[in-house]
């Protein structure tokens, strides 16, 4: 996963009284657009890429599915531009975006403009960086792996209820550990901000090249409970107003030989509730066959400990072939059970999935 | 509204396609996942990077790319890594300036892959050998100093000599004494030879080349 940090462009958000109206959202998109594309006196290097994103399913309950929790049917592109002088590089922008189509909702209401990375990071220092846009919150694996095209995820959509937010961050090295540093509004994909909400995350682990990585992660926020994913339009808030959340977790990684594994324990509060979850994966890649992988991921949610049948448990299987660097074919099986209304529900996804440069 | 809000969106995308920009990239083969941490343990004395991304087709083409599989006497997959592959290298800078380099690969070992980044001085001579990934149940043994180590003050020319001197027990072979540090996993151990080789080869040809540098010591090598 690419990381992000930033410049001053974060500088640019600015709260209003319920949210941001619709011309400081665009005027947002719109200046990172500018400062990231458009300085033809400055010496850069950029890459742009396209993406397809094909997705079917079948539900033992809702029967044919046009969308997986995380993937839609979507066109994206990438844009990632680099900024150097003659002491090194100094910034970097990326900008990535989707146009999602729901084959399951009217066709009025099946479309969706998704912004995931929307982040420019400025360089403060060997180390030292400073972020700002739409990033993922410092939290668990979510910020260590790359999980954009993939139909297995992280606990993060359980656990704060979405992958990236907008804000502000930091990052630096301490010792032989890393660490990175959050301030978010706590909404997920769309730009706004209700009921004082707002999240600060932060996490602490070891870098990024070694065998078993691990980290420790802290997060405290209210954040908002969107109905649907996406950023324009912006989906409608579940009722209830923001959940005051706390956690704190527990991250790790190991590759050994042809094995990773990877897990993920959270406990902490939604408001008065107690909450926790875990994640553990293994992906294999088949020796004598390396563009094959194959995947096991099993999750687990609570939440409210203090109650019985508040629980979801998903267990998925899955394969992965790259055909080629740019094209990728997916397969996953899961079955789920939510314990407290009894339902058990298995789940067939298909997946066709394509990244390539312009 | 919501029609007005997606056009515009649209638009700026189009806009995004047509920006000016210095070049355009591929995917990248190798690039570091924590260049600054990498680099300032490697040089201390450092205080930033330059990043280049280049590719064999945008360096040379088809020539370049024949060139590179005569030095390394093996073909290149054509998959992860064909002609269009971008590759990341790193100018360490000083000020402004340029005290060393560092340039990550892609090589595919017994069970998975693994990246091979080296750092080297401004004449191509390496300073530090590292895995950024390696696949391997013996994965210790091959990150171990003890091993790594021994890629420390060779250059290209050493691996070219080695070539010239197969078959042979030259002791100034520094290449053909280096050890194989696993018990069971040599496969991992000369895909780790071809790494590091094949990491030279294309830092010769995107750095040193222009330059005249390392490229002299080659034609050394190739005529020992």
């Amino acid at each position: 996963m690419t990381i992000e940090r930033e410049a001053d462009c974060g500088t640019g958000i600015i709260y209003r009284n319920g949210g941001f109206n619709r011309a400081s959202k665009t005027g947002l998109i719109a200046f990172f657009i500018t400062l990231c594309a458009a300085s033809p006196a400055l010496p850069a290097d950029y890459a742009l890429y396209k993406e397809v994103d094909l997705i079917g399913g079948y539900s033992s309950s809702e029967h044919w599915l046009g969308n997986s929790m995380s993937q839609m049917n979507s066109l994206g592109m990438e844009y990632f531009q680099r900024f150097s002088n003659d002491y090194g590089d100094y910034l970097t922008c990326d900008f990535q975006a989707r146009v999602a189509y729901d084959s399951v909702e009217p066709f009025g209401d099946a479309w969706a403009v998704e912004v995931h990375n929307a982040w420019a990071e400025y360089n403060l220092g060997l180390g030292k960086k400073l972020i700002a846009g739409h990033f993922a919150p410092a939290f668990g694996l979510e910020p260590l792996v790359d999980t954009h095209g993939t139909l297995l995820q992280t606990l993060a959509s359980m656990n704060i209820g979405f992958k990236d937010d907008w804000g502000v961050g930091f990052s630096d090295t301490l010792g032989g550990y890393d660490y990175r540093l959050a301030a978010q509004l706590g909404s997920g994909m769309s730009i706004q901000r209700r009921d004082s909400s707002g999240l600060l995350t932060a996490r602490i682990g070891t870098p990024a090249a070694e065998d078993f990585q691990y980290g420790l992660s802290l997060l405290y926020g209210k954040t908002l409970e969107a109905m649907g994913m996406g950023t324009f339009p912006r989906p409608e808030l579940a009722q209830g107003g923001a959940v005051l959340k706390k956690r704190v977790g527990l991250d790790a990684q190991y590759l050994f030989g042809s094995y990773l594994f990877k897990g993920e324990g959270v406990y902490g509060e939604n408001d008065s509730a107690q909450v926790a979850g875990a994640l553990v994966e293994v992906d294999y890649t088949v020796p004598d066959l390396q563009e094959l992988k194959m995947l096991l991921q099993g999750s687990s949610w609570d939440d409210d400990l203090s109650k019985r049948n508040t629980e979801s448990i998903l267990l998925s299987a899955g394969l992965e072939y790259q055909v080629n660097k740019d094209l990728a074919l997916r397969a996953l099986c899961s079955t789920s059970t939510l314990s407290n209304n009894d339902l058990q529900e298995e789940q067939v996804f298909l997946q066709v999935y394509y990244f390539a440069p312009f | 509204m919501i029609a007005k809000t997606t056009a515009g969106i649209s638009v700026i995308l189009l806009a995004l396609l047509f920006s000016p920009g210095a070049r355009l990239h591929a995917a990248v083969g190798c690039s570091l996942n924590d260049p600054d941490r990498d680099i300032k343990r490697i040089f201390p004395s450092s205080t930033g990077y330059r990043s280049q991304f280049t590719s064999i087709a945008e360096r040379g083409g088809q020539p370049l790319l024949a060139q590179i599989e005569a030095k390394l006497g093996d073909k290149l997959n054509p998959e992860y890594e064909s002609i269009d592959v971008e590759y990341a290298y790193y100018v360490v800078l000083k000020g402004k300036d340029a005290i060393g380099y560092v340039h990550g690969v892609n090589e595919k070992g017994t069970f998975g892959g693994m990246q091979v980044i080296l750092a080297t001085d401004l004449n191509g001579k390496i300073v530090n050998m590292y895995y950024q990934k390696v696949s391997s149940p013996e994965s210790r043994s091959f990150r171990d100093k003890a091993f790594t180590d021994q890629f420390v003050g060779l250059s290209l020319s050493d691996f070219l000599h080695h070539d010239a001197m197969k078959g042979s027990t030259d002791p100034a072979d520094k290449v053909g004494a280096i050890k194989d540090p696993s018990k069971k996993s040599n496969g991992d151990f000369l895909a780790s030879l071809r790494g590091v080789k094949k990491n030279l080869i294309l830092l010769d040809a995107f750095v040193f080349s222009a330059k005249g540098g390392e490229s002299n010591q080659i034609q050394e090598g190739e005529k020992q």
